[in-house]
């Protein structure tokens, strides 16, 4: 009888140790995502969530949805206990892309008591402003752009206190040249050779792509630069920028712009007539739906929006890619009765942001207990960090002194087509509209090059 | 062989030459709004590009086919009647039945014209027009009146503040999400609303000229607007009173002109236009929040022209976006768009310190 008892509980043991260990350690707050296993209970506590950014400037019609999404985290991930059972609090200002605000607004989070334990920015002019204070105040930051001087300094030698959610800018035009060089007479049926002319927003966002370094990896990758042009967001017209670029050869228009910026290239291409003879592509901004949702109304001859068919750096998972994160956060937003125009990136990174954070402080508080929480303990934290945002929407590695992301896969925008072929119209607010997707074209996500000033794969 | 002027193909140079005067024609239309209020008080309003977007807005919102509460419909268009009533002049034979008659048939009109929804361009347009007139009355009416009498530069000021003020109100009520604006648009055979397709000139100069529908009725039209506000200013009672007031506000209110209530009319006109404005750069771009800063783009153009005048506007207008777009054309963008337009400002300001048809004014001790 002993023995059988005996037995009895050693396989109900085994069972569990063997569910157990086929379960991923840690705890599960969603079909898919894992956080660490808190080892102390912070239940009472309020940790603030810092973040500020340009929401009525010319960013605003992509930060608005990014300040979406950081609410509907909130929501969400508090009401599944928070950090360790803490409130997470959101703390957000609007900068109206002001330099001088953006200062004032530092000044007054990083005097606050106590101290921001992380800042969220999402602007490269911002991480180029406050890089020296932040590191000074001891605040790391989490950067949703991809500015090289802000993450690694002027001379690209000194990892800072900023950490990106993205691939630095040069670093994604030249994955961008190495992947168009290959596809150009196979996949994109081209001929001749590509030949690449920015154009961009002015400013440092729009500048960052534009370097030495970037110019000279795609030359060696067989893709010549010819030079860049450049507009401000509240241009009505940009064929004159266009034509400077094809006269000098330019086949492949490359931009570091968003929303409204993409759009008008698309536009003023078609209506040069130049949609077939000249490519669009840009950085991961020029990968979403906003930009799908203006470039519609101007319609190239096949019928299809002049923004059919822009390629794209795109360095996480897509809404309309079968994934338990999207789902999770496309159930989140259809609960929160977002309206079409906010399911862009904005509102995925926003949302990939709390998650980051809260396996961010849970890791801290475990290595150093909550009494020790500082933004010096939490970057130390990021120094070793590794993450599958939302199970893996976002992948973050910054070890080993990388403060960017380092994989990306191509991307491209199209819109939703029916069994039939035909393009998909719906009816919002009283308008017919075709929905934009994004999807990948190349399915594995590739190393990019490291092109800053240096770098690993700039040529000798 | 190519056609050339100064080494660049011809017919990039005319591309260049007709789409900087298209362009031009927003940048007038702009610079009009800044002018008329200059005109009439002396100040240089710096709200005017959030003016413009709110009038976008506004008529974004009513051009969408979603009903409106009649309720709401009917003490809007009441309120905006009964105030732009107080400074029209009715003849003096006229009964104050006959006044109030009047009002009422204008208010079912428009109360009817805002309710229904087969006609969304009409009921945009007519909405736009009182609503933007309405916000220029109430900009007027809080912020630049009580400042009579102070300096010119606190006025100045105020027009920074209520920039600010209309920015959150923008922000509160639309959100910041970049919005299309599908007027002079086509429907295509999938029934979406399609921009006009552009008009393409072959042959010219060594190539194709092509010229862009949208930035083309924005040009005539800015162009229009310019010769209503000629006649207006010269065979009105109302534009001979301004220019009055525009000259001597103590010397028209002598002779009994009612100085405040043209001041009111003229942010009202200044209202109106700063919509058409934003509707017209709206239809090109979409409606964005960055849309008030395209206000700046215009200030060379008032300054070029000359602060006082209509005509100058005009041409201050067109002479900027020529010079973007032929600058553009042969120094690139950061030449053409960032520096050219303010050395010709200041070329023109040396040598004219009053604009190209700036009144000069001598003070006499």
């Amino acid at each position: 009888m002993r023995v059988r008892i005996f037995t009895f509980l050693l396989v109900v043991a085994l069972v569990t140790g063997l569910v157990t260990a086929a379960l991923p350690s840690g705890m599960v707050v969603a079909q898919g995502i894992t956080h660490s296993e808190c080892k102390e209970d912070l239940t009472g506590m309020t940790i603030p969530f810092y973040t500020f950014g340009d929401l009525s400037g010319p960013y605003a019609p992509i930060t608005q949805p990014l300040a979406a999404g950081f609410s509907d985290a909130l929501k969400y991930f508090n009401g599944m206990g928070g950090i360790c059972g803490a409130q997470i609090e959101l703390v957000q200002e609007d900068s109206g892309g002001d330099r001088e605000q953006s200062l004032s607004i530092y000044q007054r989070f990083s005097t606050a008591d106590p101290k921001p334990l992380l800042l969220l920015l999402y602007a490269s002019a911002d991480s180029e402003l406050l890089r020296e204070r932040v590191a000074e105040d001891e605040i790391p930051v989490f950067l949703f752009a991809g500015s090289t001087i802000g993450l690694y300094g002027e001379k690209a030698d000194t990892p800072g206190w900023i950490y990106a959610g993205i691939p630095l800018y040069t670093d994604q035009f030249g994955a961008f040249c190495k992947w168009v060089a290959s596809a150009w007479t196979t996949d994109l049926k081209r001929e001749g050779a590509p030949v690449i002319g920015h154009l961009s927003w002015e400013g440092s966002f729009g500048r960052a792509t534009e370097t030495t370094e970037t110019t000279a990896y795609c030359k060696a990758q067989g893709v010549e630069v010819v030079g860049g042009e450049y507009f401000l967001p509240t241009a009505t017209d940009v064929t004159a920028q266009i034509n400077n670029l094809v006269s000098k050869g330019a086949n492949i228009l490359y931009t570091t712009t968003l929303a409204s910026g993409t759009a008008l290239i698309a536009k003023d291409l078609t209506t040069l007539g130049l949609e077939e003879q000249v490519l669009l592509a840009g950085a991961n901004w020029v990968l979403d739906s906003s930009v799908g949702l203006l470039g519609q109304r101007t319609l190239k001859p096949s019928g299809m929006p002049s923004t059919d068919g822009v390629l794209g750096l795109l360095p996480y998972t897509w809404w309309d890619e079968k994934h338990p994160g999207t789902a999770l956060v496309q159930e989140q937003f259809t609960a929160n009765n977002r309206p079409p125009t906010a399911r862009g990136i904005a509102y995925l990174a926003g949302f990939g942001a709390i998650d980051t954070y809260i396996e961010l402080i849970i890791q801290t508080v475990n290595r150093v207990g909550k009494d020790n929480l500082t933004g010096a303990e939490v970057k130390k934290t990021l120094d070793g960090f590794k993450y599958e945002a939302l199970g893996g929407v976002f992948s973050y590695d910054w070890t080993n002194g990388v403060r960017d992301v380092r994989m990306t896969r191509i991307g491209q925008l199209g819109y939703l087509r029916g069994a039939d072929g035909a393009p998909v119209i719906v009816e919002v607010g009283g308008q017919k509209m075709l929905v934009p997707v994004i999807a990948p074209v190349t399915t594995e996500s590739v190393p990019v090059p490291d092109l800053k000033p240096g770098g690993a794969d700039v040529p000798k | 062989m190519d056609f050339l002027i100064l080494g660049k193909p011809g017919y990039l140079v005319l591309q260049a030459l007709v789409t900087g005067l298209l362009v031009g024609g927003v940048y007038a239309l702009i610079a009009l709004g800044i002018v008329i209020i200059n005109k009439a008080s002396g100040v240089f309003n710096f709200a005017h590009g959030f003016m413009m977007l709110i009038g976008a807005l506004i008529f974004w919102s009513l051009f969408q086919s979603t009903g409106l509460s009649p309720v709401l419909v009917f003490l809007f268009s009441g309120v905006v009647l009964t105030v732009l009533s107080t400074g029209v002049r009715f003849p003096a034979n006229w009964k104050r039945e006959q006044r109030i008659a009047v009002i009422a048939v204008l208010w079912g009109l428009t109360g009817a014209t805002l309710i229904q929804t087969d006609h969304l361009l009409i009921r945009a347009l007519v909405g736009t027009a009182l609503g933007s007139a309405l916000m220029g009355l109430v900009i007027e009416r809080l912020t630049i009146r009580p400042l009579i009498g102070q300096p010119l530069f606190t006025s100045v000021m105020m027009t920074l503040a209520v920039g600010q003020v209309l920015l959150g109100a923008t922000q509160l009520t639309w959100g910041s999400v970049e919005r299309g604006l599908p007027v002079f648009a086509t429907t295509n055979a999938l029934g979406l609303s399609q921009a006009f397709a552009p008009i393409r000139i072959s042959g010219v100069l060594g190539g194709m000229l092509v010229i862009k529908t949208e930035l083309l009725i924005a040009f005539v039209l800015a162009i229009l607007t310019f010769v209503a506000f000629v006649l207006f200013f010269n065979y009105t009672t109302l534009g001979l009173s301004m220019r009055a007031t525009a000259e001597s506000q103590d010397l028209a209110q002598a002779v009994g002109l009612r100085v405040r209530a043209i001041l009111a009319v003229a942010w009202a006109i200044a209202g109106v236009l700063a919509a058409l404005a934003g509707i017209l750069h709206g239809a090109s771009t979409g409606i964005s929040i960055t849309m008030a800063g395209l206000a700046l783009r215009a200030f060379p153009a008032v300054l070029l022209g000359g602060l006082e005048s209509i005509g100058g506007a005009v041409v201050g207008g067109l002479v900027i976006g020529v010079v973007e777009k032929l600058g553009t054309a042969y120094f690139g963008s950061d030449v053409g768009e960032q520096l050219m337009p303010f050395v010709i400002l200041m070329i023109v300001l040396i040598i004219r310190p009053t604009g190209l048809f700036g009144e000069k004014r001598i003070e006499r001790i």
